[in-house]
């Protein structure tokens, strides 16, 4: 595949591309989702492709195919050159690349237990468990269980004389229960919502989370949401645990950090991002004890690799130190654009189907000191939330409003009871401001986000965020209703 | 890939797979497009697939299988995977016998036009329009795509379905000194986007979202344009799926057959219509029928997969959303039949009330009330004794759509309308609507 790769290239080059670069990818997934007593899809796939981005009389051009042969890689290295072209007569600009060493490297997932190699019918049936567990609970309706595992194999070359090979694996795995009594529907995920938790790991992730383990309290908790009294309403001090949080800073950092977003790149579909670049290394983003840190080389994280889809190698930087704006993320197109000397490593692409766009790596909170339960005994009256269940931010990142699966009301630090249908809202910057203690390392977790969509034509992305349950106070909180 | 190659692939699958019943799915994808932000053109990508499933099913259990690859030895190893895999699933009770021969409503979704369209073309439209933002010095950002999917469903008992369609989309962002403008167009066939419409009326309203003004969270009157009525709408259509109904998970449950809504809501599933032309067939290959869910205010009637239907002695509707009816239905095709008004007549009668462009990032936050939350963007603007007067600040949306449909006034007629981005539309008319609750502002008029 290496010689694919060198062969287009070539071919770009031969036909005047200034600059070109190219992957060659295979990936390899395995899908199993349990819905109450149904094995509802198992779908094993395999897909293959080559993707060539060229710059050609100072404009961009790309285009992908299936068709995996010399003629192929030709094929494609040809048209990208045409599509530049026709995009040249709007580009006023040159474009200017960040310069990246050249890398010949190789680069691979560290994983105990190759989840490929587990007998499918092992998966199936731990997951045929949990849902005959979580359905012993009355008034549950619904339940599901879901695991994920996708294996990606890239060749990467470049005119610049790159060529790395490398191979991630990730796998995810949860449960839900939904209950209802026909007028309310509540719902409890373990680990988190959204699919559950995913991980740069092998099969060893699903051994950690103990499935069956957690099955009856998410039914459990599920059942009793529905008679629990509404959240409470009004400003009040609010608690996070650590898998909304992992959304919160997705939303409300990541997002608003892009580069591309903040040049004005993205304005017609994801938006722009009020954290434009004057006020780097000024702004105050959120309280002293906010540090958030992007790094695509932290242990088992859904954006850990070794290079960016340009060949840029990961790396691991502030974005927000003691509260103040000091980076973002950033390619080597918008790193030129904006004179730093060299790219964070944030271009990468959904499949070989796509132009690399810039993407978030895993970007985390620090953690603080101490136990959640600190945080607890220092509300007088508040709600712990945990669990997303719904999500909406704007187009420039600033307003937001989240709604958790779960809440307890916190009166006089001890948690009272539990409440349903809890949401919050904010401005970012006054949200991120209000952070008053950040639980620590030890109740740390990697959140994996794995669907992620940005771009045009939709492109999903997998990432991860770590975070500790947080306090935040004088938060605008209230119940859905 | 005509229907005949994509045949001639499923025979060499049927010929390998040793399975009882085989079904070969094969979508064909060529699209392209071009992207413009801050008056330039920075991205412009094209790229061609084809994805391959098989299933097999063999003693009521089902596994499937994908590739994107056509060659023999692909073919041979995408079956065996699914063979391997159908071994160890355990029986499935529910699971019906697959379909024999079908008819499907004659759709014309193919533009030949649109299937010969050059990078050049496709720029030429952008440059058209950015070279009008920048004449007025306002700034351009959008995408304009150009694309052919075809749907192939066949199986060993003798099943062929394929439906074929073209697309051309353009959306377009003004920005201007203080607020955006956004307009878009969507057809299957090639001179019905035109990019030229889009960004006239884009550039209007950026030009009009000057000053704006932040105006408190409250209760309001609204005019909302087709694009934020089909944004609402789809989420209120998952719920017309007698699977969510049947375990009541849905607004519908218990409701079914009752006066829900005013006389003026008929909500109709229909891919014939003329403005869609969408598949004919659904996941399991079953043709795909008219459904009238809403008819003068009146939940009428649900969509059904096979198996919920075989379960609740009802015919299926052919909006399965996947093989096994696991995952139970979902109404494609929208058309919220709309009034004799236009949109301007809408304006023209409001006394006080304000008219919202777009909507952005809609989540739900209570399925059971369909009360969904969202941004209002792209134009914003303040509606006094029948005209527009001001630009105004964007809000945040707290809104049951169930709420919503019982405060609506007036309507226009139906059109075209959703978000090209997400590759999906329907038909609906803008509307008046009496209350519409609006509980946060975001300071900005983009």
């Amino acid at each position: 595949m290496k010689e694919m790769c060198q062969v287009a290239v070539e071919e770009a080059r031969r036909l005047g591309a200034e600059f070109a670069d190219v992957r060659v990818l295979m990936t390899e997934r395995e899908e199993l989702i349990v819905r109450n007593d149904r094995v509802a899809t198992v779908e094993r796939g395999e897909d293959k492709g080559i993707g060539i981005r060229v710059l050609c009389d100072g404009a961009w051009g790309y285009c992908a195919s299936r068709d995996l042969t010399e003629e192929g890689a030709t094929t494609v290295a040809k048209a990208a050159v045409e599509i530049a072209r026709a995009s040249a007569q709007m580009k006023p600009g040159p474009v200017r690349l960040a310069p990246e060493p050249a890398h010949q490297a190789f680069y691979q997932t560290p994983i105990a237990k190759d989840p490929f190699a587990v007998p499918l019918e092992d998966k199936v049936a731990l997951l045929l468990h949990c849902t005959e567990i979580i359905l012993k609970t009355p008034s549950v309706a619904l339940a599901y269980g879901w695991m994920s595992f996708q294996r990606k194999t890239q060749w990467f070359a470049n005119s610049e004389g790159s060529l790395i090979e490398q191979i991630l694996i990730r796998s995810g795995a949860g449960i839900q229960a939904q209950a209802t009594d026909g007028s309310d529907l509540q719902v409890r995920s373990y680990p988190q919502s959204h699919g559950g938790q995913f991980m740069g790991k092998g099969y060893e992730l699903v051994e950690e989370l103990d499935l069956p383990g957690h099955s009856s309290l998410i039914a459990e908790e599920a059942r009793a949401l529905l008679s629990a009294p509404l959240c409470p309403e009004g400003e009040m001090d609010l608690v996070l645990d650590g898998s909304q949080l992992a959304l919160q800073i997705h939303e409300s950092v990541g997002h608003a950090l892009e580069l591309d977003r903040v040049l004005g790149m993205e304005a017609n579909y994801a938006g722009t991002s009020f954290a434009t670049l004057e006020k780097k290394g000024s702004f105050r983003y959120g309280s002293p004890l906010v540090h958030i840190v992007a790094d695509a080389t932290s242990p088992g994280g859904l954006a850990t690799f070794g290079y960016d889809d340009e060949g840029v190698e990961a790396q691991s930087w502030h974005l927000i130190k003691e509260g103040i704006l000091v980076d973002y993320l950033t390619s080597r197109e918008t790193a030129g654009a904006t004179g730093e000397r060299r790219s964070h490593g944030c271009l990468r692409a959904d499949g070989w189907q796509n132009l690399p766009i810039i993407r978030m790596v895993n970007i985390s909170l620090l953690p603080g000191q101490g136990e959640p339960d600190d945080l607890i005994n220092d509300v007088r009256h508040g709600v712990l939330m945990a669990v997303n269940r719904s999500w909406s931010i704007d187009n420039r990142r600033v307003q937001f409003q989240f709604g958790c699966e779960v809440g307890w009301e916190i009166k006089d630090g001890k948690k009272v009871r539990m409440v349903k249908n809890p949401c919050y809202s904010g401005i970012t910057w006054e949200f991120w401001g209000s952070c008053q203690g950040i639980a620590g390392p030890h109740h740390w977790i990697l959140w994996g986000v794995p669907n992620c969509g940005k771009g045009e034509p939709p492109q999903r992305a997998e990432m991860s965020h770590g975070a500790a349950p947080a306090l935040f106070r004088k938060v605008k909180v209230f119940p859905a209703r | 890939m005509t229907k005949e190659h994509l045949m001639n692939i499923a025979d060499k699958v049927f010929h390998q797979s040793s399975a009882s019943e085989t079904e070969v799915v094969i979508t064909v994808t060529d699209e392209a497009l071009t992207r413009f932000a801050n008056n330039e053109i920075h991205q412009n990508v094209a790229r061609n697939d084809i994805s391959l499933t098989v299933r097999v099913f063999q003693d009521q259990r089902m596994a499937e299988s994908a590739t994107n690859q056509m060659d023999d030895e692909s073919l041979r190893a995408v079956t065996e995977r699914a063979l391997d895999a159908v071994k160890v699933m355990p029986p499935d009770p529910s699971l019906l016998p697959r379909l024999g021969p079908q008819t499907y409503t004659p759709i014309h979704a193919v533009d030949d036009r649109l299937l010969s369209v050059s990078p050049q073309e496709r720029a030429d439209s952008v440059v058209a329009a950015i070279e009008r933002c920048r004449a007025e010095n306002l700034t351009a950002a959008g995408a304009h795509r150009t694309a052919f999917t075809s749907l192939f469903l066949a199986n060993s008992n003798g099943l062929v379905a394929f439906y074929e369609r073209t697309d051309r989309s353009f959306s377009i962002t003004v920005f201007g000194e203080d607020g955006t403008g956004w307009a878009s167009v969507s057809s299957f066939r090639w001179d019905d986007a035109d990019p030229h419409t889009a960004t006239t009326k884009a550039i209007e309203k950026a030009k009009r979202n000057r000053n704006p003004i932040e105006l408190p969270p409250g209760v309001y009157r609204v005019v909302l344009e087709p694009s934020a009525v089909a944004d609402l709408i789809i989420f209120l259509s998952v719920g017309f799926d007698a699977l969510s109904v049947y375990e009541k998970r849905s607004w519908l449950t218990g409701r079914v057959g009752q006066k829900l809504f005013g006389e003026n809501i008929t909500l109709v599933s229909d891919i014939s219509h003329p403005l869609h032309q969408g598949c004919p067939f659904d996941a399991e290959g079953y043709p795909t029928k008219k459904v009238v869910l809403i008819d003068k205010g009146v939940a009428t009637n649900l969509v059904y997969d096979r198996v919920t239907a075989h379960r609740l002695g009802q015919e299926p509707t052919g909006h399965s959303v996947d093989p096994k009816g696991a995952f139970g239905a979902f109404p494609r095709g929208l058309v919220l039949v709309g009034g004799q008004k236009t949109l301007d007549d809408l304006i023209r009668e409001t006394d006080k009330g304000l008219l919202i462009t777009r909507l952005w990032y809609i989540g739900t936050v209570d399925p059971m009330k369909v009360l969904l939350t969202g941004l209002t963007r792209d134009g914003v603007f303040l509606i006094e004794k029948g005209e527009v007067t001001r630009a105004v600040k964007n809000f945040r949306f707290n809104q049951s759509v169930l709420d919503l449909l019982n405060s609506v006034e007036a309507m226009s007629e139906a059109e075209r309308a959703g978000a090209p981005e997400w590759e999906w539309a329907e038909v609906v008319p803008a509307m008046r609507v009496s209350e519409f609750h609006l509980t946060d502002v975001t300071g900005s008029a983009e």
